[in-house]
């Protein structure tokens, strides 16, 4: 009310449907953080959202023989350039796929690629976008970023985000290049699959 | 209806400001807390796919990169914001854009930019695109943002705002600023989409969308919508309050009716979009001089185009090619009385139009040399198929004009976006453009990014652009009416210095400071000659400067706001006058406000603008117009439901006229209401 009598005051003669507005716009603010306990399910941190959505990924791809050689036990999800997950990594970190733990690891260069099935380009790298996909080049390896037109640049899966929704495009070409099997229930539900 | 000062006397631009920056003050507070007070979200990790695509997400990325990178200011409006803001054409959306004006002669609307917004002008310097598509059409060079513009804007998913001089990339037209819109496509569908509206003034609009997409890579698009209003049924205009002229009263003659059309086609690398839209609009301001109160008094305007587009990444290299065929028409029907003053009325049916078809090509290369030179090239060309407009009296028949002048213009381009430093971005560009009416017009744009730490960039940029003179400035010679052409007009110049500092304060602001000084040269004015003539010639000129400030937040729960202030100062270079229509203050605000979590919200706007300069030398008092969107989705689900309340204050306002009315000013509409419903399967 205080905004109300401010808004009366500033404004001298105002207009009492300016006030009567003023006041229901200070209600409806107060309103949601009254009801903030009702805001649970939507509205999450994006990084999140696509954490969950990079494990999912690892539950619809066959890698090829060479893509599984390594360490037995563990499932490389490798996140390149600046980490925009925070902590959002932690609910996915450890949790088991395809009868192997999921390990997050940040790494600073595609030389340090080795151990990773799942390599996350940040869009810190989105300078570099090219040279990354060259180097990467046939390795079986499920590249995946939110750089723009990734999966149309050559990159596996590329994520988009429409009416605040995340989605994803796949790239079939490249995904066979990587030697990657992509599940059709995976496809069928990408925004679009270029081939 | 009584004219009486604009409804809001006491508050001071400044007290205004207190207040709106107090009440951003508290809503960026009341919504860190709601943030803070989330409970625990549920573990993602153990969500399907189909579960965790339906979570909206709120986060950095919407600040796209982009944004700071691009060489000028530039900002965004989103599907989601038309709806939640419940806009209901392309000029709904402009009035909340920060430097934006649009006024309205209640036949077309008028956009104005950076406090130019001279009276009479067809929103020439400013080129809108659709999906890289140039719509400005080649009579007068105009875009339209009414109920004729082409796209419904159901079907945007977003518009930017590129303010500044673009002639460097986009050649005409791209003055004081692009207005680039991307549409929804079949993805964005996949399904049907049914959605109706009734609003005030008996007005109703319908349309019927459809859209999927297949793995194969074929997607589709079709929609078609229709628009019905009946108007004001009486409109009062002072200046004819005379019993010969109905006492002042236009009565039935504010209707509109309008339909579009819109098909989008891909497959692998091509696309094939289809775009029309047709108009008709009764005309009661008696403009042009025509019979006050006659329901005959009307214009229609038909706009299309064909676009096919190719686009491939040939490695590193990406190509872009388009050829299209566009359509424009426009006639007016007016009655004219030909009596002689004492004598009875006698009045003449004058039909009055512009029939044109165009075709062009565009190709655009891209590639990235060295890893820091990220190089645009390309080439442009339109040719004229049809290029006509003529005038006549219908009944005694007679004619006054026809004439046709097909021209054609072709244009080369070369951006370079070179990375100096990581932190350091140098974007120059140029363009050359050949018109067979005037010849060249070089357009280089020069800018400089820094950003000597991760969130905060600045930007320092020099731009020049033009606006060819169009073929009614050129063509259009009617002895009879007074008025000739002038084919050896020049193009209008700008030269225009800008400072661009963006600062993301924290995970959820934004805060733009923009500011600008520009000088125009061989402006085109409508003179009087010796002979007594009326003729189009480069003679004026002005300078704007000002600054806008504008700060943008997002929150995780569905929180989103929008302030912004502009001060702009934009004068005839002779007289050292404000120009007409140019307000000097303008304040934007808009708030969207979850009331239940991803289901219902709340979308206050305020506008405020300064006292604006007539033709006629009046001043127009400032005003603030209030909207409010009640938004809900998911209710039931595919379901939308939407109440607007436009002008809520009911505050009465004018809008400054052109040299065609009688009025000095036109009043706008008072309150009114629309709901709207949107239904998807």
């Amino acid at each position: 009310m205080t905004l109300l009598y401010l808004i009366s005051k500033l404004c001298g003669v105002a207009n009492r449907r300016q006030v009567t507005f003023a006041g229901l716009v200070v209600l409806l603010l107060v309103f949601p953080v009254l009801s903030g306990k009702a805001l649970a399910m939507d509205g999450l941190a994006e990084y999140e959202v696509k954490s969950a959505f990079l494990y999912n990924f690892a539950k619809f791809v066959e890698w090829g023989a060479q893509g599984t050689a390594g360490d037995q036990q563990e499932l490389g999800l490798c996140i390149l350039g600046k980490d925009p997950f925070g902590g959002g990594m932690d609910a996915v970190k450890g949790r088991p796929v395809k009868n192997r733990r999921l390990v997050v690891k940040q790494i600073n260069g595609i030389d340090e690629m080795g151990q990773c099935q799942i390599l996350f380009i940040s869009s810190s790298e989105k300078g570099r976008l090219s040279e990354i996909l060259a180097a990467v080049g046939r390795s079986p390896v499920l590249t995946v970023s939110d750089i723009k037109n990734f999966a149309q640049t050559g990159g596996v899966i590329g994520f988009v985000t429409i009416d605040e929704r995340i989605r994803f495009d796949i790239n079939q070409a490249a995904a066979e290049r990587a030697d990657l099997q992509i599940s059709s229930q995976l496809l069928k539900l990408a925004r679009s699959v270029v081939q | 209806m009584i004219s009486r000062s604009g409804g809001k006397g006491g508050c001071s631009i400044g007290r205004l400001l207190q207040t709106m920056l107090l009440a951003g003050g508290i809503v960026i507070t009341t919504a860190a807390a709601g943030w803070g007070e989330e409970t625990v979200p549920p573990n993602l990790a153990e969500l399907t796919i189909e579960e965790l695509m339906n979570v909206t997400v709120y986060g950095a990325s919407k600040f796209e990169q982009k944004l700071s990178e691009a060489p000028a200011s530039v900002t965004v409006v989103t599907s989601d914001e038309i709806k939640k803001y419940g806009y209901r054409t392309l000029a709904d959306i402009i009035r909340g854009q920060r430097g934006f004006q649009v006024s309205y002669d209640r036949n077309y609307s008028y956009v104005g930019v950076r406090g130019f917004g001279r009276t009479g002008d067809y929103n020439s310097r400013i080129l809108l695109i659709l999906d890289g598509h140039r719509i400005n059409e080649n009579i007068y060079d105009s875009i339209s943002v009414g109920n004729e513009e082409l796209l419904d804007v159901d079907l945007i998913d977003r518009v930017e705002f590129i303010r500044g001089a673009g002639s460097s990339l986009y050649g005409n037209n791209a003055f004081f600023g692009v207005i680039n819109i991307i549409s929804r496509k079949g993805v964005d569908f996949k399904g049907t989409e049914l959605a109706g509206s009734a609003g005030s003034l008996d007005s109703y609009k319908g349309r019927a969308s459809y859209g999927d997409s297949h793995p194969s890579g074929l997607a589709a698009l079709i929609s078609g919508s229709i628009y019905d209003s009946a108007g004001n049924k009486r409109l009062f205009y002072p200046e004819f309050n005379d019993p010969a002229t109905n006492n002042g009263v236009a009565q039935d003659l504010d209707y509109e009716r309008s339909y579009n059309l819109l098909g989008t086609f891909s497959y692998r690398d091509f696309t094939l979009q289809g775009a029309y839209v047709g108009r008709e609009k009764a005309v009661p301001t008696a403009s042009f001089g025509t019979v006050f109160n006659d329901p005959r008094y009307k214009t229609f305007d038909y706009r299309g185009y064909l676009d096919l587009k190719y686009g491939h990444a040939f490695g590193s290299l990406g190509v872009l090619a388009r050829l299209f065929f566009d359509h424009y028409d426009y006639y007016s029907k007016s009655p004219y009385d030909l009596a002689a003053a004492g004598d009875p009325p006698n009045v003449v049916m004058n039909r009055d139009s512009a029939d044109n078809n165009w075709w062009g090509s565009e190709l655009q290369l891209t590639r990235t040399f060295l890893q820091k030179h990220r190089v645009i090239g390309g080439g442009e060309y339109q040719g004229n198929l049809t290029q006509r407009q003529d005038n006549y009296d219908i009944d005694p028949y007679f004619k006054y004009l026809d004439t046709s002048h097909l021209t054609k213009k072709w244009a080369l381009y070369l951006q370079d976006e070179y990375t100096i430093l990581p932190n350091l971005v140098l974007n120059a560009g140029v363009r050359y453009d050949h018109f067979d009416t005037f010849g060249a017009a070089v357009s280089p744009r020069a800018a400089l990014i820094y950003s000597p730490v991760d969130k905060t960039s600045f930007k320092l940029i020099y731009g020049e652009a033009f606006r060819a003179p169009n073929s009614y400035e050129l063509f259009y010679d009617v002895p009879a009416f007074d008025q000739k052409g002038n084919p050896a007009l020049k193009p209008e110049k700008i030269r225009s210095y800008e400072l661009v500092f963006e600062q993301l304060l924290g995970d959820h602001l934004r805060l733009i400071v923009n500011s600008f000084t520009s000088r125009i040269d061989n402006l085109i004015s409508q003179q009087t000659d010796a002979d007594d003539m009326l003729v189009f010639r480069n003679v004026a000129g002005a300078e704007t400067t000002g600054v806008g400030t504008e700060i943008e937040g997002l929150w995780a729960n569905g929180f989103k706001g929008n302030l912004s202030y502009t001060y702009q100062e934009a004068r005839d270079s002779d007289t050292d006058d404000i120009l007409v229509n140019s307000p000097q203050h303008m304040v934007k605000g808009r708030l969207t406000i979850p009331l239940v979590a991803d289901k219902l919200f709340a979308g206050p706007e305020l506008q405020y603008m300064s006292s604006r300069k007539t033709l006629g030398g009046n001043k127009l008092n400032g005003f603030v117009v209030a909207n409010l969107t009640v938004f809900s989705q998911k209710l039931l689900p595919g379901l939308e439901l939407s109440g607007s309340a436009y002008n809520l204050f009911d505050t009465r306002y004018r809008d400054p006229g052109g040299a065609d009315l009688t009025q000095d000013s036109i009043e706008q509409d008072g309150r009114t209401f629309r709901v709207k419903l949107t239904y998807r399967f």
